[in-house]
């Protein structure tokens, strides 16, 4: 997550549930965030319990209502559309920093790739744009048996891949044991719920005919109907990808609304309309021409010159005067991206919890939202993200207060203060100015922060051998459903609580009994006091979530990105 | 040396024709050897103390500023103002503020500190490691000179700022450790230059006579061979401190050199890129520091060269 990219997070109406688990940190450069929802999951689970008004009450968010939405069949309500008036055709000329690696759907941890695969395939579930509810994808409704263990998905009839090809069940089959038995694990956590033999190999999952599905769980795993919606259960022809996988990481064949037609390594990747959409009238656009401009000046100049229609990677320093632009649109997200200072608790003086909660009041948020983000970004309070499905609304979080932070030092068991090393990734300016504010910030307190800028793949080295004191963090959640960032954030197998050390066992069994607990009310209670539990050990420094920060020229219509990550061009438009 | 040659042909005697052909070769080779400009400006002795005047003074302002820092500048080099952030130059910073609204003019006054440190602290490694390793290769030749040279040629394979950036990499970031990668690269051009310079002296009469006098090897290199080809190791120094000040500003702009928040004028640039747009004093300044700087020591080292060499003859 903290892949140095600019993903900001206000998100104050988010719902969403955030994750990443036990994936060991490669995610934490980069993962993406693709995902899935729970909301849709719980709604699944409710109808078949009948409980879904009481959901809906606690989640204000949450869709008017879910249940519909998630087993109607009702093909996306989406939140907020600008439609009004839309024309097809055009072209939209986009730019970003970094170009793609690997477009394959499972073995994927990159932003860079997932964002752009996702408008080419489609999966089962899939988020709604606003981020919060479970919409039918290909499959067009599903029943969850009572005992939460089996799922049976209806497909939706007469779609056909880019190719001609039409959609079967045996594809869907092909796409979730692939991606559940991934040689590399990177994602295959998120499936453990799914039946397996001794050899290790999935079970379970029959076609009874070529439009449904039947998954049969080994245990009832809450987040089941989030996970189905994460990326990378993205429905791949089994034609095209059978015997010859390796294709999928240069090429694509699914039935999303558009078609990979042409990748330019370090240049350009484009995407044009897929004739076969099934979604009637989408996508708008002919064409998605997807530049890669490294320098931010450039692309910036670039949009302002109109040779491109929209960029990402805005420097947050340059958002004020492109907000002053006439021709230009800042556009700011909800995403699920929270900022931290992980902290070291295997040694002095960190493992003293009074040290950590002194650090905590010393820092002042507002400032660091204001001279790093601009004052883009709101103040963190608790390690989910704020609006997230089951984010605890009742927590003051560490507001600044430095007498606060003296008395707690004071009690510690380095009253006088200590000398504290962070370790930032070098050349990332953002990452340097944080360190630096808080520097200045813990002075106060008597803590000489050491700023060691350490090359990129240093710093991760460091953190997944916990050779670090304190390291800046980050996460973008993968799916909406809380489990897996609690997995990430504090059991200890699958990340030692962001490497942090801390093992707490009360919060350690909230985090298993979450996971396997099918009711709303339940989990809410679980995962509210996990939230304090983590606050009251201070275990990291929280600091702020931020929006996804998009700049497009006003001609650009109804662009799309929702707080799981991926851009959403079906739906863009451009006035002619 | 030319005292010497003459009064040695002149001891020497009968055959006439050949040494006074042998005399005039050798102030000959010598000037070639001594370079272009003391023969393109014959004379222009004023010319030449101009530029180790000015260029010494320069220095000498720079290295004043340096001593007098936190006398001289107006704000902490660290002191933080959230209330002034992107002040343009002009009233209470002269030169601006950055983006955590530190005083650019003060971070520039106390980064000589670290910059003038830098360069010169930078040189000394490789200078004196040059000039032994070049020395013994030069004088002693052989089996010395084959493995010395060797090495240089082993270093200079690589391309010195990615073999730099390579060994810092390594070490870590930090000045201490960019010193010991200079140190261990830089040597080879003061080698190859002190080899050369031997080589040549090696066999000049004075030395000859100083071997006939009985003076062992240490003290023929020392007090009379290096005092006379040292000029040129040291002009090339004056030169090399503004290439280490500029590798300095390279280094921090990679996040390899000095540790934020320290105002070193390369990082203070870095900081700055973000903001080229809309606040470009944060690193424009900083900039013309290094600019100016490395103007004073490339007309002091040019000055240095022109007053050495008369002093050669």
């Amino acid at each position: 997550m903290n892949d140095g990219r600019w993903r900001r997070d206000e998100l104050a109406a988010l719902t969403l549930g955030i994750t990443e688990g036990r994936i060991d940190r490669r995610a934490f450069t980069r993962r993406a965030l693709a995902l899935g929802l729970s909301l849709p999951a719980i709604g699944a689970i409710l109808t078949t319990y009948g409980a879904g008004a009481a959901v809906r009450a606690q989640e204000p968010t949450a869709p008017a209502n879910p249940i519909t939405v998630t087993v109607g069949g009702t093909p996306i309500a989406v939140a907020a559309q600008d439609i009004d008036g839309a024309t097809p055709g055009g072209v939209f000329r986009y730019a970003r920093a970094e170009d793609s690696n690997n477009l394959d759907p499972v073995t994927n941890d990159g932003n860079v790739n997932i964002w752009i695969f996702m408008n080419v395939y489609d999966q089962l579930v899939r988020v709604g744009s606003d981020g919060a509810s479970l919409v039918p994808g290909l499959a067009e409704s599903w029943e969850v048996s009572p005992d939460g263990v089996t799922y049976t998905f209806k497909l939706r009839p007469g779609v056909l891949f880019s190719d001609g090809t039409p959609l079967k069940a045996s594809d869907v089959l092909y796409s979730f044991v692939r991606a559940a038995n991934d040689p590399a694990e990177t994602w295959t956590f998120t499936l453990t719920a799914l039946q397996r033999d001794a050899a290790g190999q999935v079970q379970g999952i029959t076609t009874p005919d070529d439009t449904t599905v039947v998954i049969q769980l080994a245990q009832p795993w809450a987040p089941f109907l989030s996970d189905v919606a994460m990326f990378n259960l993205s429905i791949v022809s089994e034609a095209f990808a059978r015997g010859n996988e390796a294709r999928l990481t240069q090429e694509c064949m699914g039935t999303g609304p558009f078609v990979m037609a042409e990748w330019r390594k370090g240049e350009v990747i484009r995407l044009t309309k897929n004739p076969n959409y099934w979604e009637e009238g989408l996508p708008y656009l002919d064409e998605v021409q997807v530049f890669v401009v490294p320098d931010d000046n450039n692309r910036i100049l670039q949009l302002q010159g109109g040779e491109i229609d929209g960029t990402y990677d805005v420097p947050a320093s340059r958002v004020p005067e492109l907000r002053q632009d006439p021709n230009l649109k800042v556009i700011e997200f909800p995403s699920t991206f929270s900022q931290y200072v992980t902290l070291n608790h295997r040694n002095p003086p960190l493992d003293d919890v009074n040290a950590r909660l002194a650090l905590q009041y010393a820092t002042d948020k507002q400032t660091l939202i204001e001279v790093v983000l601009f004052g883009v970004g709101v103040e963190a309070t608790s390690f989910m993200p704020k609006g997230a499905l089951y984010w605890n609304d009742t927590l003051p979080g560490f507001p600044y207060d430095v007498e606060r932070a003296k008395t707690l030092l004071a009690q510690s068991k380095t009253p006088d203060g200590f000398t504290l090393e962070i370790q930032t990734s070098a050349g990332s300016a953002e990452e340097e100015q944080l360190a630096t504010v808080l520097k200045d910030l813990w002075t106060q307190i008597g803590v000489d922060l050491q700023i060691s800028p350490l090359e990129r793949s240093v710093v991760l080295d460091n953190y997944r051998s916990n050779a670090f004191q304190a390291q800046i963090t980050g996460w973008t959640n993968d799916i909406i459903d809380p489990d897996e960032l609690v997995a990430y954030a504090v059991l200890p197998e699958s990340s030692e609580a962001y490497h942090t050390g801390w093992a707490n066992p009360e919060a350690q069994d909230l985090a298993r009994r979450g996971a396997a607990e099918l009711d709303p009310a339940k989990r809410k209670e679980i995962y509210f006091r996990i939230q304090e539990i983590f606050n009251e050990d201070a275990v990291m420094l929280l600091l702020y979530h931020t929006p996804y920060v998009d700049v497009t020229t006003t001609r650009v219509r109804n662009f799309g990105h929702p707080p799981t990550g991926q851009w959403e061009w079906k739906q863009t438009w451009l006035e002619q | 040396m030319a005292t010497d040659l003459s009064s040695a042909t002149a001891t020497t005697g009968t055959s006439a024709s050949a040494d006074a052909s042998a005399v005039v070769a050798a102030p000959l080779a010598d000037a070639t050897l001594r370079g272009a400009a003391a023969v393109r400006r014959p004379g222009l002795i004023r010319w030449r103390e101009r530029n180790l005047i000015i260029g010494g003074t320069l220095i000498a302002l720079i290295a004043l500023v340096a001593l007098f820092a936190p006398v001289i500048a107006p704000y902490g080099a660290q002191e933080t103002d959230y209330a002034a952030r992107l002040v343009p130059p002009g009233g209470d910073h002269l030169l601006g503020t950055d983006n955590l609204g530190r005083d650019i003019l003060s971070r520039i006054i106390h980064g000589s500190r670290i910059d003038l440190r830098v360069g010169i602290v930078s040189v000394i490694f490789p200078l004196v490691l040059g000039v032994v390793l070049g020395s013994l290769a030069g004088y002693y030749g052989g089996l010395v000179d084959t493995f010395v040279m060797r090495l240089v040629d082993i270093v200079q394979a690589f391309p010195f700022l990615i073999l730099i950036i390579a060994i810092v990499a390594v070490l870590g970031p930090g000045l201490r450790n960019m010193y010991v990668a200079v140190a261990l690269v830089a040597w080879v051009s003061y080698a190859r230059l002190l080899r050369g310079e031997i080589l040549v002296a090696k066999h000049r009469e004075y030395v000859e006579a100083a071997r006939a006098m009985g003076a062992r090897d240490v003290r023929v290199v020392g007090r009379h061979i290096l005092p006379n080809v040292i000029s040129s190791a040291l002009v090339f120094a004056m030169a090399d401190v503004i290439l280490y000040i500029v590798l300095a500003a390279s280094l921090s702009y990679l996040g390899l050199g000095e540790r934020p928040p320290a105002p070193e004028w390369g990082a203070m640039i870095t900081e700055g890129r973000t903001f080229l747009a809309t606040a470009w004093w944060i690193s424009a300044f900083p900039g013309l520091a290094i600019v100016l700087t490395g103007i004073a020591f490339s007309i002091f080292g040019d000055g240095l060269a022109d007053a050495l060499r008369p002093n050669r003859r």
